[in-house]
C-alpha cells in the first residue's frame, strides 16, 4: 500500500533473549489507529523502533514512506511524539519549553498557539512541576504538535489520568483530528477509548500481531453471537448450559455477568432460550444485551489466539 | 554551514537549559574561583630570600636580575600551581557533572524525549562535549590567570605557561572521556560516579608516589607534570617525558571520545 504512514514487515526484536516483537507486519492508513496490546505486549517496543530510538534484529519499517534505519531524523522531522509517563524539565516555565521544542522542529508556530489548541491558554507562565498529571498530558499532546507534524505517536495517552481527565484528552484528540488533520498512532491498552477514536486497529499479543482491521468490522467479527447476561446466580448459570451444543459459556464478564456464544440462533430466539432455560433453573435474568464492545471483540481474540 | 551553526545553537541552549539550570555552572565557578585563588596564593605567599651581602664586589645588577628571574618563575610556578589545584578539583567534580548530564537522561527519560525530536544524536553528543569543556577548562585558564596577575607583579615564562595550559585542556579532557564513556556503557549515574572517583584516587595515589614512572604521571595528570618539571628536582621529567606523557594523554581522550560518540549514535534508549 503507497499511502501508508506506518508500513512494517517482519519485525523482530529481542532484550537479554527475550523476545518483544516477533515477526510484526503491519500496514496502517492515514487517520486514527489504535494499537491495542496488553502490558509487555511490544506497543511501547514497536513505538521505539519506528522512531530510531532502538534497532530491530529483523525486519522493515517505513514511516511516512522513510526507512526507520536510514531516515530516523527526516522521520523525527515530520512526527510528534507523546510518550508514556514524559519526562519534562520540572523546572522550566511551560511556555519557554514549548518554545525550545518549536525552534527544534524549526516551526513557525506560536506558543501561545500550541497552548490555545490544548486547553492550557493560562499556564504558560507556570513552572512544569507544578501542573496536575491532567495537564502534563495536555502539555505533553502540545509539544507533539509543535513541529507541524503528519503523524502522532502516543503511547498510552491517558495512562495516568482519570475518567474525567481521561475523557478530556479523548475529546481533544477527536477535535485535533478534525481540526488539523494529523493521524494518530496510538497505542493503549484502554479499550472503550479507543473504540470512540480510532478507525483501524491492531491487536497484539506476546510481540505477534493477532488481529488488524477497521474497528467496527473488527467487533462486528468477533462478537457475532455473544451476549451479556445479567443473572442471580452466574455459577448455576454456567452449570446450566454446560453440554448445550447451540449455547457456549465463555465467562464470566462480571460479578453477576456471564457472557454466552450463541450458534445458529438470532438475537430473539437466543434470548427466548436463554430465559427458558434460567427459568429451568430457577435463575433470574435481570438483563440480557449482545455483547458488542471492542473490549468484548479483544477479550474473544485473546482467547482465541 | 550555516545550518550546522544554528543546529549547534539551538543545541547548546538545550542542554544549558535542561543539564546547568541555576546554581549548576555558578557552583562550578564559585569551586574554580576558590582553587585558582588558594593555587596562586600558596605559591605567591612564600616568602624569598636573596643574599644582599653589602661586600666591595656585591653586583646590584646581577642581584636585580636574579630577582626579577625568581619573581618570573614563581609567577610562572604559581599560575601552573593554580591550574594543578582546578585540576584536581575538576578531576572529582567532572564525573559527578558527567553523571548528571549524560547519565541521568538515560535514567529519568529526558533522553528519550529529547531523542524523539528531530536532533541529531552526534551533534547533542558534540555540544555536550564541548559544553562541558569549555565550561571548565576557560574559567580555569582564566581565573588563574587573572589570580596570577593580580597578586603577583612581575613578568610571566609565557612558554611554560603555555604548556601548563594545553596540559590542563588535555587532563580534563582525558577525565571527562574517561567519564562519558562509562555513562554510556552503564547508562548509569551511580557507575559513572563510582568509576570517576575511583580514578580520582587512583590517578592522586600515583602522581604522589615517587616510585611512580615519570611518564606515567605525566599521562594520568600531565598538568601536575608540568608543575612537577618548573620546579625541578630529581623526580622532575624532563620535556620529553611532557611530550610523551601529554600526547599519551590526549590519544588516550580522544580515542574513548571517538569510541563513546559512536557507541551513542547506536545507544537503545
Amino acid at each position: 500500500m503507497n499511502d501508508c504512514i506506518v508500513s512494517v514487515s517482519g519485525l523482530v526484536k529481542h532484550f537479554n533473549g527475550v523476545q518483544a516483537l516477533a515477526d510484526v507486519h503491519l500496514e496502517v492508513a492515514p487517520g486514527v489507529f489504535g494499537f491495542i496490546g496488553p502490558n509487555g505486549a511490544g506497543k511501547t517496543t514497536l513505538l521505539r523502533v519506528l522512531l530510531g530510538l532502538i534497532r530491530p534484529d529483523k525486519g522493515q519499517a517505513k514511516v511516512l514512506g522513510l526507512d526507520i534505519s536510514s531516515q530516523s531524523l527526516q522521520i523525527r522531522q515530520r512526527v510528534g511524539v507523546l510518550h508514556e509517563k514524559p519526562t519534562y524539565p520540572p523546572f522550566m516555565r511551560v511556555d519557554d519549553y514549548l518554545k525550545m521544542v518549536t525552534e527544534l522542529y524549526g516551526s513557525a508556530k506560536t506558543t501561545q498557539k500550541l497552548l490555545d489548541l490544548v486547553g492550557l491558554s493560562d499556564v504558560g507562565g507556570r513552572q512544569i512541576r507544578t501542573l496536575s498529571a491532567g495537564m502534563n498530558q495536555r502539555l505533553g499532546i502540545a509539544q507533539s504538535l509543535a513541529g507541524n507534524p503528519e503523524l502522532v505517536f502516543m503511547d498510552e495517552p491517558t495512562s495516568n489520568l482519570d475518567v474525567t481527565g481521561r475523557d478530556e484528552i479523548i475529546k481533544l484528540l477527536i477535535e485535533l483530528y478534525h481540526e488539523t488533520g494529523i493521524s494518530f498512532f496510538i497505542s493503549s491498552h484502554n479499550l472503550s477509548q479507543l473504540e470512540k477514536l480510532c478507525h483501524n486497529i491492531a491487536f497484539i499479543d506476546a510481540g505477534h500481531v493477532i488481529e488488524k482491521g477497521p474497528t467496527g468490522q473488527i467487533i462486528d467479527k468477533h462478537t457475532s453471537g455473544l451476549y451479556n447476561v445479567v443473572c442471580s446466580d452466574p455459577k448455576s448459570m454456567i452449570h446450566a448450559f454446560e453440554g448445550n451444543p447451540d449455547i457456549l459459556v465463555v465467562g464470566t464478564s462480571g460479578i453477576d455477568a456471564v457472557t454466552l456464544c450463541v450458534k445458529n440462533l438470532d438475537f430473539k430466539s437466543a434470548r427466548e432460550q436463554i430465559h427458558h432455560t434460567a427459568a429451568q433453573h430457577d435463575i433470574e435474568l435481570r438483563t440480557f444485551t449482545k455483547a458488542n464492545t471492542l473490549e468484548d471483540a479483544y477479550r474473544e481474540v485473546i482467547r482465541n489466539a | 554551514m550555516r545550518e550546522r551553526l544554528s543546529e549547534l545553537k539551538k543545541l547548546s541552549r538545550l542542554e544549558l537549559t535542561l543539564s546547568y539550570r541555576f546554581p549548576a555552572i555558578e557552583f562550578l565557578i564559585a569551586i574554580l574561583v576558590f582553587s585558582s585563588g588558594l593555587g596562586v596564593l600558596s605559591i605567591g605567599m612564600t616568602s624569598i630570600g636573596m643574599n644582599l651581602d653589602p661586600n666591595p664586589y656585591y653586583n646590584a645588577t646581577q642581584t636585580t636580575e636574579h630577582y626579577t628571574e625568581h619573581m618570573v618563575q614563581k609567577k610562572t610556578l604559581a599560575y601552573v600551581h593554580a591550574l594543578a589545584t582546578c585540576t584536581n578539583v575538576l578531576f572529582f567534580l567532572i564525573p559527578l557533572f558527567v553523571a548528571f548530564t549524560v547519565a541521568r537522561p538515560f535514567e529519568d527519560g529526558t533522553l528519550k524525549t529529547i531523542l524523539s525530536y528531530p536532533v541529531n544524536r552526534s551533534t547533542l553528543m558534540s555540544v555536550r562535549t564541548l559544553l562541558l569543556l569549555s565550561l571548565t577548562s576557560i574559567p580555569t585558564i582564566a581565573l588563574s590567570a587573572v589570580w596570577t596577575s593580580a597578586l603577583i607583579p612581575s613578568g610571566l615564562n609565557i612558554g611554560y605557561a603555555m604548556i601548563a595550559s594545553i596540559a590542563t585542556l588535555v587532563s580534563i579532557l582525558m577525565m571527562y572521556a574517561i567519564s562519558q564513556f562509562v555513562a554510556i556503557i552503564s547508562k548509569k549515574s551511580s557507575a559513572t560516579v563510582i568509576v570517576g572517583m575511583i580514578f580520582w584516587i587512583m590517578v592522586t595515589t600515583l602522581i604522589y608516589n615517587p616510585f611512580t614512572p615519570v611518564t606515567l604521571v605525566a599521562t594520568l595528570n600531565p598538568v601536575y607534570a608540568v608543575f612537577n618539571f618548573i620546579v625541578g628536582g630529581e623526580y622532575a621529567p624532563t620535556i620529553s617525558d611532557l611530550v610523551v606523557g601529554i600526547s599519551s594523554a590526549l590519544a588516550i581522550a580522544l580515542c574513548l571520545l571517538a569510541t563513546s560518540l559512536k557507541l551513542f549514535s547506536k545507544v537503545e534508549v
